[in-house]
């Protein structure tokens, strides 16, 4: 196909320079016209003058098809001449490739470019015979759509959910598992709770003065402190979240069954453990915070004049969430991502 | 537009097999420790449009396992797979995922319902998946709920039904989407032989009235007295095929 590159540039220019004016009479169609939808990929071959690069593909939805030509759906800046290969999946004959001109460009008044329609010329040397798979194609999704009685439907390409719709299913399966998601927040709140108290009590007990004279030793035990109670913050949350996401691998590989994208499965599971580990992480640091504080909120009277650290508190308070939330992404997002991979009849038959 | 073409001949197309479900010597492995299990090898079989097929053989025998290859939930280990003359080892994970929402529906033996989810919610998911709108789905998830009598349990979670409404449940999800073909794996062996029966004259009845091709893995000889066609497997490979009315196997009467 490339070695072919050169050549076909030069054919397609005389279709460059005789672009047709937009064009309102009645139907003026050669051939008869098939209606159906047939998901493709397309790119551009006559060099864009747009952002978009040659041989970048993009998603195109044909809606009529004739021998001369098709209708289309662009989400891409289309303009009349641009050169365009089309790439479609049909059934009992495998990809079809089809080299097409841009013949006129119809956009909806204030719609965006998503809404873009196109007439698509087939270049001359369109083998007549994948023009005629595609017409059967068309055939195929007539039939098979409407009546569901073992037709065969032109395969396309699953959809992806709009990011409203997973949020949408997340929240409702967080709500339903009440329990659940309550204790794996919890989870994450203590383990947070702890790791900020233990940050926090640090500027604290530096401002109180409390610890007398503060020994290297002493502040190498409060390193080691923070350090273990962020060991406790790793290994609690990833173990929870780990076990929450795994042990619904059948569900997962289920999802998978009834049509779900992987992609779609991995936004599910992280979109929920972001929900419980925001909420967990907040009220652990505030908690930590709040607990660390304590010993100066008790002796505020004999200690009228020690400022509270406020801007190392806050600092501390950040790092919590900020930890918390990192813990819980990564706890759920490796299991999440494996259980997808799967084929679903191995994520169904895997136990935990 | 000055092309010298001839006009399309036949408006319908001419090649269209009869056959939806094709496979070609289907062959799978798995290693359990250092040991390599051959569940199938080489299993070539058709089916056509509108048959109800049953995949019968004992236990361990690669029913479940062809199951998954034909339904394209695993990945075979060797040969083809074709839903409607698509090698689906071909496909990338859109158009699968695609494949699997809107072209098969699936029926497994533990049912597999979501079990947070109420009856409707379970069955409208794939409706979800396929981009159907709540003005949409919900009728329709109440609709299909209805056509195998369970209109009056929509908003009960699988936890409050039995095992037959369970399974009704996922049949009625099977065919949210309006597949052409469906696949049971058992979908009768977690049940009583009086619920197993009615369930299985509900897929002989969806099968007969919407035509869709119906395949069953399953050791249930209920089943035979209603298959179009059954392949016996053994060892993972076909025994023998059996067409309906050259079998003299009685399991009683199934009211049809």
């Amino acid at each position: 196909m490339a070695a072919r590159a050169p050549s076909r540039n030069r054919r397609i220019a005389p279709a460059l320079r005789h672009v047709p004016a937009p064009y309102n009479g009645p139907e003026r169609r050669a051939n008869g016209r098939y209606s159906l939808t047939l998901h493709g990929r397309g790119t551009f071959l006559s060099v864009p003058t747009r952002w978009l690069h040659e041989k970048e593909a993009f998603e195109v939805v044909a809606e009529d098809v004739s021998l001369g030509g098709m209708q289309v759906h662009f989400n891409e800046p289309v303009r009349a001449g641009d050169a365009v290969r089309l790439k479609f999946t049909v059934p009992g004959r495998g990809a079809i490739e089809l080299d097409t001109v841009v013949r006129w460009v119809h956009r909806e008044p204030g719609s965006r470019l998503a809404d873009t329609s196109a007439g698509l010329a087939f270049n001359d040397d369109a083998p007549h015979k994948d023009i005629e798979a595609l017409l059967h194609a068309s055939d195929y999704s007539r039939g098979g759509a409407s009546s569901g009685t073992g037709g065969v439907t032109a395969m396309t390409r699953q959809v992806n959910l709009p990011l409203r719709r997973a949020i949408e299913i997340s929240i409702r399966s967080l709500r339903i598992r009440t329990t659940r998601t309550l204790a794996t927040s919890a989870v994450v709140m203590f383990a947070i709770w702890f790791l900020t108290l233990m940050l926090c009590s640090g500027p604290v007990s530096a401002a109180l003065e409390i610890g007398e004279i503060i020994t290297k030793e002493s502040r190498a035990q409060d390193l080691w402190v923070v350090i273990v109670s962020m060991l406790v913050a790793v290994v609690g949350i990833t173990n929870t979240l780990h076990m929450s996401v795994a042990e619904r691998y059948r569900e997962i590989g289920t999802m998978k069954c009834l049509g779900a994208l992987d992609r779609f499965v991995v936004e599910l599971f992280l979109l929920e453990s972001l929900a419980l580990g925001a909420v967990g992480s907040v009220a652990g640091a505030f908690c930590g915070m709040v607990h660390a504080i304590y010993p100066w909120l008790t002796r505020a009277k004999e200690l009228d004049h020690v400022a509270l650290p406020v801007k190392a508190l806050l600092e501390n308070f950040g790092l919590g969430v900020a930890a918390g939330l990192a813990l819980t992404i990564l706890g759920s997002l490796y299991p999440a991502f494996r259980a997808a991979r799967m084929a679903p009849a191995e994520a169904m038959r895997t136990e935990v | 537009m000055a092309r010298k073409l001839k006009p399309v001949v036949s408006k319908k197309p001419s090649g269209r097999s009869e056959y939806t479900v094709v496979c070609r010597d289907v062959k799978k492995e798995y290693s359990l420790g250092t040991q390599m299990v051959h569940a199938l090898r080489g299993v070539s079989l058709e089916i056509k449009r509108g048959e109800y097929i049953s995949i019968m053989g004992p236990s361990g025998s690669g029913k479940s396992t062809l199951f998954n290859m034909i339904g394209g939930l695993d990945h075979p280990s060797g040969g083809k797979v074709f839903i409607d003359e698509v090698d689906i080892a071909q496909l990338d994970p859109y158009e699968l995922a695609w494949l699997r929402c809107r072209k098969i529906g699936y029926i497994f033996q533990t049912f597999n319902l979501i079990p947070v989810m109420t009856a409707l919610e379970n069955v409208t998911l794939p409706m979800i998946f396929a981009g159907l709108t709540p003005d949409d789905y919900l009728p329709k998830g109440a609709a299909v709920l209805k056509q195998v009598g369970l209109g009056d349990r929509l908003h009960h979670k699988p936890t409050e039904l039995s095992g037959g409404q369970q399974q009704r449940v996922a049949i009625a999800r099977s065919l949210a989407n309006d597949p052409a073909i469906v696949l049971a794996d058992e979908p009768t062996g977690n049940l009583d032989l009086k619920t197993g029966r009615e369930i299985i004259n509900l897929l002989r009845t969806l099968n007969k009235k919407k035509g869709v091709t119906i395949i069953s893995a399953t050791h249930d000889l209920k089943m035979i007295d209603v298959s179009d066609r059954i392949f016996w497997i053994r060892d993972g490979a076909i025994a023998k095929v059996e067409e309906r009315g050259k079998m003299k196997i009685s399991v009683g009467a199934i009211a049809e």
